[in-house]
């Protein structure tokens, strides 16, 4: 399996075809003492598509997810981002839990100058908030607090939008609102990469699938690729890492 | 009810805690005992006294007799005029200002009278100032062959103990709020750090709360206005000064405190080291008492808080009429000392990003 992965990878251009640059990686490795959490990375987030980021658990997603974020420094490698918006969702919901729904929109709205208007009407209805809007975000319930995340993070209507493990915490109708929303967002041009432990969750709206396991990725590859290989995704993702 | 496993989940606990329940049963018990040392001289022995002549006429000769004779029960600082010895008087660098006339070292007969000016409006010391007279008297008298008269000389205005009082509790709400209010606010907000730190910055983030914060605390100034107009106090809340002072030592334990919370990365032992600083902050800051009646350890300590000197220039500014550039030094000290405590703050914000990446 390990001979396999290094023909499991496309190479990645850095300009995408009408000509806007890709949230980028090159050869990114984290390090925290002895353990590696990336090694190597290499992938590109391009405009008009959905991309898949899977792994099991502690595989480096999160990680890999705060790095193109800003948020973590590299030991080494190169992290390319666009001069654009990029609205990301936390794995663990980002909110002040002592406002209410509506004034973390409202407080974050004007932080990032969102377009407001029906664009948050928009948001806030496709996620279900208007019925939670004057409650204390703190005290939402798990799913109602992931939501408010989501919520927040395509709030600016950004270029890039970067989801981990959106799907968690969810209830099912809501799942599929998100998926519905996220085809959508992508057709309209915009570049959206979410990561998820399971890899069925997306299958259905994904544009491309990176496996990362061990921090290494282990498949890039388009749908049209996977799409015509013999095994479903679900077994090729299996097969890179042992079980789904 | 079973409180057994209850009692023994506590013994667990505090295993796993030992560390902060022995700073705080047995660490702060040990500092506060031994800190009550330090108000065990009511009647200071080696209080600061400005020596200063009354005119050209006294010799270097004269100013070192009378050193000689009130170092005693004092600590001497002589000064070379009047008016630097009276704005020492008003900075409470020293506590009382004994004024000396010409010819101590030649006359040998007759009388010599001596000032002692005292400052009114340091409540504690009026007593204190009185038995300091006797002293002064009595020393001198003792020493010098002529009759010597001291009167005492009260200058500022002579205010009450509750007037008296208004600066220091002013100053402990504002000190109370910036070392439990800003550190609980900035921990209850750290769920939302991520999102700040793509959207704006952590940076951005504690500007905007040490702005709100410091301008908040113009309303415990307007509070404290009220009442000691209500309770017709004659005592001055909005001096300009009383405003510099207090809101420059806000802004300086607000940003220490902030810079405890990032450093302890928001947790409660950040919280809990705050509160030890306040508590600190008035068993050692000379807060209370004017710091001549402590011990000189105490009064060193004091003097090496920089809130130690805001806290003065408040109670002056508030309680006396003092010119306005008396205490532009200290408070271009203190200003100064905020901008090194926001440099301190930012590498801070820098360890705490490192450490959360």
């Amino acid at each position: 399996m390990t001979d396999d992965r290094p023909d499991r990878a496309e190479k990645t251009n850095s300009t995408h075809s009408d000509g806007e640059s890709p949230l980028a990686v090159e050869d990114l490795r984290q390090e925290y003492g002895p353990i590696t959490a990336l090694d190597g990375v290499s992938m590109a987030v391009r405009p008009g598509k959905i991309h898949c980021l899977a792994g099991p658990n502690g595989s480096g997603k999160t990680t890999l997810f705060r790095t193109l974020l800003g948020l973590t420094t590299p030991t080494d490698g190169r992290v390319r981002r666009p001069e654009t918006t990029v609205g990301v969702g936390f794995q663990r919901p980002v909110y002040y839990p002592d406002l209410t729904v509506e004034e973390n929109l409202d407080v974050f709205g004007r932080l990032m100058d969102s377009p407001g208007g029906q664009w948050r009407d928009h948001v806030t209805s496709v996620f279900g908030l208007e019925r939670v809007g004057h409650r204390r975000a703190g005290a939402l319930s798990g799913g109602f607090r992931k939501k408010l995340d989501l919520a927040l993070a395509v709030l600016k209507r950004p270029r890039f939008l970067l989801l981990d493990e959106p799907l968690s915490d969810l209830d099912d109708v809501t799942q599929e609102r998100l998926l519905e929303f996220l085809s959508e967002y992508a057709k309209a041009g915009n570049a959206i990469l979410v990561s998820s432990h399971r890899i069925e969750d997306f299958a259905s709206v994904l544009d491309r699938l990176i496996v990362l396991e061990a921090g290494q990725v282990v498949l890039d590859r388009s749908r049209e690729y996977l799409d015509e290989q013999d095994t479903s995704m679900t077994g090729i993702y299996a097969d890179l890492v042992g079980s789904p | 009810m079973r409180i057994r496993p209850l009692l023994v989940k506590e013994f667990v606990w505090s295993k796993r805690n030992v560390l902060a329940l022995l700073v705080l049963l047995v660490a702060i018990p040990a500092v506060f005992a031994g800190a009550s040392v330090g108000f065990q001289t009511v009647i200071p022995t080696d209080m600061p006294v400005g020596v200063v002549g009354a005119d050209a006429g006294v010799t270097d000769d004269d100013l070192t007799i009378v050193e000689g004779a009130v170092t005693f029960f004092s600590d001497p600082v002589r000064y070379g005029s009047k008016t630097a010895a009276m704005d020492a008087l008003r900075r409470e660098q020293v506590y009382a200002v004994l004024e000396v006339p010409p010819n101590v070292g030649t006359q040998s007969d007759g009388r010599l009278d001596f000032t002692l000016y005292v400052d009114g409006s340091l409540v504690p010391f009026r007593e204190t100032s009185k038995v300091i007279t006797t002293n002064v008297n009595s020393r001198l008298s003792s020493s010098l062959p002529m009759d010597v008269q001291v009167s005492r000389t009260v200058v500022e205005p002579t205010h009450s103990l509750p007037e008296y009082l208004i600066p220091l509790l002013l100053f402990g709400v504002v000190a109370l709020f910036a070392f439990t209010f800003v550190p609980y606010n900035l921990a209850s907000e750290r769920t939302a750090l991520d999102r700040i730190r793509t959207e704006s910055s952590l940076e951005a983030l504690v500007m905007a709360k040490l702005v709100f914060f410091t301008a908040l605390m113009v309303v415990p100034l307007a509070i404290f206005r009220l009442a000691t107009g209500h309770f017709g106090y004659d005592i001055a809340v909005l001096s300009p000064g009383a405003i510099a002072a207090l809101l420059l030592s806000f802004l300086l334990m607000a940003t220490v405190a902030m810079a405890i919370m990032f450093l302890t990365r928001f947790s409660t032992s950040g919280r809990f080291v705050n509160v030890i600083l306040l508590f600190g902050l008035f068993a050692f800051g000379g807060l209370i008492y004017p710091v001549g009646f402590f011990s000189s350890i105490r009064r060193a300590i004091a003097r090496l808080i920089p809130v130690h000197y805001g806290m003065i220039v408040a109670r002056s500014a508030m309680l006396k009429d003092v010119p306005p550039g008396l205490f532009a030094e200290w408070l271009g000290g203190l200003a100064v000392l905020v901008a090194l405590a926001g440099i301190g703050l930012e590498l801070t914000i820098v360890v705490y990003r490192r450490r959360s990446a």
